[in-house]
């Protein structure tokens, strides 16, 4: 089999110059969203970096005993809520959590407005106190009384996190964030060995709480594979939306039809809505020429598995590609 | 399989030691018999420097005074070797039935795609050539090849398991072949709405599936056309 190396793997995209459209939450909040990541930025980064340091820690701890690995994770409980270093904010301390590799920093500005929050108040329980605790709001000492012990209301936080999190990812903003993500190869890259390390990025099956754990989504074959243990979170914190609106937003991740060509006569049904465009891209060029898609074939003693043995291909299916994309048309 | 790391011990045999090593957790253990029969190991002499020696030290008769740098030499030829001669042996009958102990001990880990519910792999070469590239894992069920999960398999060579080996071991074994009645393919949704491009590539590969069972079909009824006749 040829091992053609990495025509598939999308390294860096960037943002589509029309932007994302019809994002559902904070969409009032999205044009002042841009200015304010400027200033955000120099949080976010500091947060990158101490992701970094805990996924370069994940590696080698995976050739860790299984008696260490307990060890270690006792330590970062610690780390935890109860003893933050000063000046570090419950949010970024929650995104460094080991396990949590996969959320972006919300911004405070997104869960100051209620109109974000909206639906979320009967979802969680406690929900003025977690909120509270993810802004760093000081508990007035008369409530703190008669409020449960802390562990209830974090995990509270938590959850209300998770939720508004999911919601945070579908604005300009957060898909900005993501992206940034996704450069750094946080969501970790596509097990698939034809898929020559495409990067992936968290998906959700349900967007209910409770359903079903993250997973993660590999842009070139379109399938969803699971995440490692530790970052199996709730799928609902990502929701199911999130992939298929970044994929949107930034084209340039080709999907996967992307390395097909397109016949002129196909493009042009496809732009008829959009008559000016029709020419300037009415040739190949969006599309690699030398990409190949490939598929597994087996192969017993030098010569391939017939499709007329028992043991012969059966899914074949699930990773074929039309060579042409007329053929989908044909349908 | 004993985990035994510790090679101070002198009453520990090299083969324990090999298989106990980090690393190692796909390999089985090679018996004496196939060892000592020189007609497995045609070939392998030309392929492995030290071959006599480092047979001797597989098998735990190393009785060679020689210096430390040689001793390191003679040590990584046997490992080598040991994956050399795996690869041949791992065809053979008691090789599969002890590979297939392993594969439902779930010694090789689960198939990382979401739809395959962490069916079974097995290790696999993507050439039989050494130094060409690390072992991969196969799942039987999507038919595909994947990266084995956890770093320490990247050092390994695939050609110590071979590209065979799997099609073999569902040859041997029929009945292990999973059930291949999968629900479609994963498509995304946006808001609700599968996402185009994907559902009209979804649309495309059920014809394609669909084309693939017709075939099976028509392999059958010729099969039993020809039965008939006979
Ligand atoms: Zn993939
Ligand atoms: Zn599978």
């Amino acid at each position: 089999m040829d091992a053609k190396q990495g025509t598939a793997a999308a390294s860096s995209v960037g943002p589509r110059k029309t932007g994302a459209g019809s994002a559902g939450f904070g969409e009032s909040s999205m044009m002042e969203g841009v200015e304010h990541h400027l200033q955000y930025a120099d949080n976010a980064s500091t947060a990158t970096e101490t992701a970094e340091a805990a996924a370069e820690g994940e590696v080698e701890e995976e050739e860790d005993d299984d008696e260490e690995e307990e060890e270690e994770e006792e330590e970062s409980d610690e780390e935890t809520e109860s003893s933050r270093s000063e000046g570090e904010t419950w949010i970024s301390s929650f995104c460094s959590i080991r396990g949590h590799e996969y959320f972006a920093e919300v911004s405070e500005d997104f869960i100051e407005d209620d109109f974000n929050l909206t639906g979320l108040s009967s979802l969680v329980p406690y929900y003025g106190e977690a909120l509270d605790m993810i802004l760093d709001f000081e508990t007035d000492p008369d409530d703190a009384a008669r409020l449960p012990n802390i562990p209830v209301i974090e995990a509270s936080a938590d959850q209300l996190y998770g939720l508004i999190h999911a919601r945070f990812l579908l604005t300009r903003q957060g898909l900005s964030i993501m992206a940034e993500k996704y450069n750094l190869t946080h969501f970790g890259v596509c097990p698939r060995y034809l898929c020559h390390s495409t990067h992936l990025l968290p998906i959700a099956t349900s967007d209910l709480p409770g359903n079903d754990t993250v997973k993660l989504f590999c842009p070139n074959c379109a399938d969803i594979y699971c995440a490692n243990k530790e970052n199996e979170v709730d799928g609902a914190y990502f929701g199911a939306t999130f992939a298929g609106l970044f994929l949107k937003t930034y084209t340039d991740i080709p999907g996967p039809l992307g390395g097909l060509r397109i016949p002129p006569s196909t493009l042009k049904r496809l732009e008829s809505s959009d008559e000016d465009s029709k020419q300037s891209s009415s040739d190949t060029s969006l599309h690699d020429p030398d990409s190949k898609w490939e598929i597994y074939q087996m192969h017993l003693f030098g010569f391939k598995v017939s499709e007329r043995a028992k043991s012969g291909p059966r899914m074949r299916w699930l990773r074929e590609r039309p060579s042409d994309l007329s053929e989908l048309d044909s349908l | 399989m004993e985990a035994s790391s510790s090679d101070s011990d002198c009453t520990k045999y090299w083969i324990d030691w090999f298989l106990g090593a980090q690393g190692n957790e796909f390999f089985c253990e090679i018996d004496d018999e196939f060892l000592s029969d020189r007609f497995n190991m045609t070939g392998l002499n030309t392929e492995v420097v030290y071959y006599q020696y480092a047979l001797n030290l597989i098998m735990d008769a190393f009785e060679y005074d020689c210096d430390d740098s040689t001793r390191e030499q003679i040590e990584r030829s046997a490992r080598h070797l040991y994956g050399l001669i795996h690869a041949r042996y791992i065809l053979t009958q008691r090789g599969l039935q002890k590979m297939l102990d392993k594969f439902k001990n779930g010694d090789f880990g689960v198939c990382p795609r979401v739809q395959c519910q962490k069916h079974a792999v097995l290790p696999i070469g993507l050439s039989d050539v050494p130094h060409s590239a690390p072992v991969k894992i196969f799942c039987m069920k999507c038919e595909d090849v994947y990266n084995p999960p956890l770093a320490r398999f990247a050092t390994i060579d695939g050609a110590y398991f071979g590209t065979s080996f799997p099609f073999l071991l569902f040859q041997a074994y029929p009945h292990l072949i999973p059930n291949k009645i999968a629900p479609d393919r994963f498509v995304p949704a946006m808001f609700g709405f599968k996402i185009h491009e994907h559902a009209r590539l979804a649309r495309w590969q059920n014809v394609k599936r669909l084309e693939m069972t017709k075939r099976l079909e028509q392999y059958e009824e010729e099969e039993r056309r020809r039965k008939r006749i006979r």
